[in-house]
């Protein structure tokens, strides 16, 4: 069974299509990253797994839960967390917190485990913390029920570096408990280190549905030299190592670069189409 | 029931200021014509009488009779300040959901482990405290005054048939409140509602003055229908109109709930 299942998803707003027909599948385990220019349908896709919009065609399934009657029970079992960090101003971080475990009936203590991997002081008001540390409370409010399923809508953007591989780091580790993570993101670099899959969606639509070893396994190698007498040459090496170091080693260089393309590239051509 | 329960006593915790600041409001308003009660009683015959009976039914002063008996006293200042309240309801009811989702705090709510249902009825809840806190306030404060400075026309029995009746005046908009909220897809409603709200009370005034001419414009105002005078007397009409307002109130509220549950979120 898939952890979560779309089969021709469409989203009319009015006369304007965000979703267009969309059928994908999340394997149980799996992080798959969603990917997609603003505006592409990413968040439109999410709120409808999660019943927030109805969908104008087509039907969503989680964990085999129809989740346009089934959503009380999916979320049960479902983490989500929004792109937009809007908590009520003036309540503690506690509070909002403790509200979580109570209607999820889960044990207070996990609030302070993950605030205390995430550095975050929970007493505070939710209007006293920084951009990061509102993501923060995001972030822990989504993993306290414990979910088996993980929705994630640009969670990284707003925090620094080190809070990023923790976040990442907690995503690994659901992983490996079988957990399934749906990741959208702007953040190509992190899509490439950490998920299994990536689904690109271009205009309501999903133009790619790849396999992150077959994009690894296919990126290219960048050869660019600069001659002594100034020629700058730039081009794909199909050769191994060895033939590419006798024929450069002809070569009067002065400089050499060579790099693989990366993941990013794949995807920017998706996004500038 | 436990995760409504938890819902309303997170939501009050946010409220409990407003809740409070409106209810100190209203029983400080009650309180201050109240105490000056005689005083308005002397008043009344000299300044009240050059007055055009127009302006005076307009605030709910049929004769000057009134100014003089505690009760009408409390009923024609109850009845301004259920205008007020119910501005208030109107507003409250709209904001309950549709301000939520402006501030996109409800996606919150919504990503929680509980249904529609029970977001609806905690919010239900919350609003229907606001109201009750702000009349309780108001009647408190003039059943207490009541018993310092009422004189022998001060009747609890009758004041509290008014509160009763003419209190119920702002559920009825807290209801339509809440019922355009689930309706509505824009955020910007607080202000019709406060537009809804006087214009209703305007048609039970100009029902009243033009009488004969145009009678039926009160039954578009649960203010005349229910207004202090009525509820004092409490005719059959009075009876009725009080328990249609009660089932429309609750027609609304049910149909609310219907379309909130099935509606996308606006978000």
């Amino acid at each position: 069974m898939n952890a979560i299942e779309i089969t021709n998803l469409t989203k009319n707003y009015g006369k304007f299509t965000a979703v267009n027909n969309i059928s994908l599948k999340v394997k149980q385990g799996e992080i798959v990253g969603f990917v997609g220019k603003n505006g592409a349908g990413k968040t439109t896709t999410i709120r409808c797994m999660l019943d927030f919009l109805k969908p104008t065609k087509g039907k969503i399934f989680i964990n085999g839960l129809d989740a346009s009657n089934k959503s009380d029970t999916i979320k049960t079992f479902l983490g989500y967390m929004p792109s937009d960090t809007s908590f009520y101003e003036t309540i503690r971080c506690i509070d909002i917190f403790k509200l979580s475990c109570d209607v999820s009936k889960t044990s207070r203590e996990k609030i302070f485990s993950l605030c205390n991997y995430f550095e975050l002081d929970p007493h505070k008001k939710f209007k006293d913390l920084s951009l990061g540390n509102k993501k923060k409370v995001s972030i822990i409010q989504s993993l306290l029920k414990d979910p088996s399923i993980l929705i994630l809508d640009e969670p990284t953007s707003g925090l620094d570096p080190l809070m990023q591989k923790k976040f990442f780091d907690l995503l690994l580790d659901l992983k490996k408990q079988n957990k399934t993570v749906f990741l959208s993101s702007h953040n190509l670099a992190d899509i490439q280190k950490y998920c299994d899959r990536v689904l690109i969606i271009k205009d309501g639509v999903i133009v790619e549905d790849m396999n992150m070893k077959d994009i690894l396994t296919s990126l290219k190698q960048i050869v660019t030299y600069k001659t002594k007498d100034g020629k700058e040459v730039s081009f794909e090496n199909n050769d191994d190592t060895n033939t590419l170091i006798k024929k450069l080693s002809l070569l009067n260089l002065e400089s050499l670069e060579i790099r693989y393309t990366s993941v990013e590239d794949e995807f920017i051509k998706y996004y500038e189409g | 029931m436990s995760n409504i329960r938890h819902l309303f006593l997170f939501q009050l915790k946010m409220k409990i200021k407003s809740i409070s600041i409106w209810s100190l409001i209203m029983f400080g308003i009650m309180s201050m014509y109240m105490f000056f009660f005689s005083t308005m009683q002397e008043m009344a015959q000299v300044k009240f009488e050059m007055l055009p009976t127009e302006y005076l039914q307009l605030v709910g002063v049929s004769d000057m009779a009134q100014m003089s008996n505690y009760v009408n006293f409390f009923g024609m200042i109850l009845n301004i300040l259920v205008i007020i309240i119910s501005i208030y309801a109107i507003t409250t009811g709209i904001n309950l959901i549709l301000k939520e989702e402006k501030d996109k705090t409800i996606e919150y709510l919504y990503s929680l482990s509980v249904t529609r249902k029970q977001i609806y009825i905690s919010k239900l809840l919350i609003g229907f405290l606001s109201i009750f806190m702000a009349v309780f306030a108001a009647s408190i404060a003039g059943i207490l005054f009541g018993y310092i400075v009422g004189d022998n026309t001060f009747d609890l029995v009758k004041m509290f048939s008014i509160i009763k009746i003419t209190g119920f005046v702002p559920f009825f908009f807290l209801s339509l409140g809440l019922f355009m909220s689930a309706l509505s897809t824009k955020h910007s409603s607080a202000s019709l509602g406060c537009g809804i709200v006087m214009i209703s009370y305007m048609l039970g005034y100009l029902g009243k003055i033009l009488e004969d001419k145009a009678d039926f414009l009160k039954y578009f105002s649960p203010f005349e229908l229910l207004s202090p005078t009525n509820a004092e007397s409490l005719s059959n009409e009075t009876l009725i109109a009080f328990l249609i307002i009660i089932v429309i109130s609750i027609i609304l509220l049910i149909l609310s709930s219907f379309t909130y549950k099935n509606r996308d979120y606006n978000l």
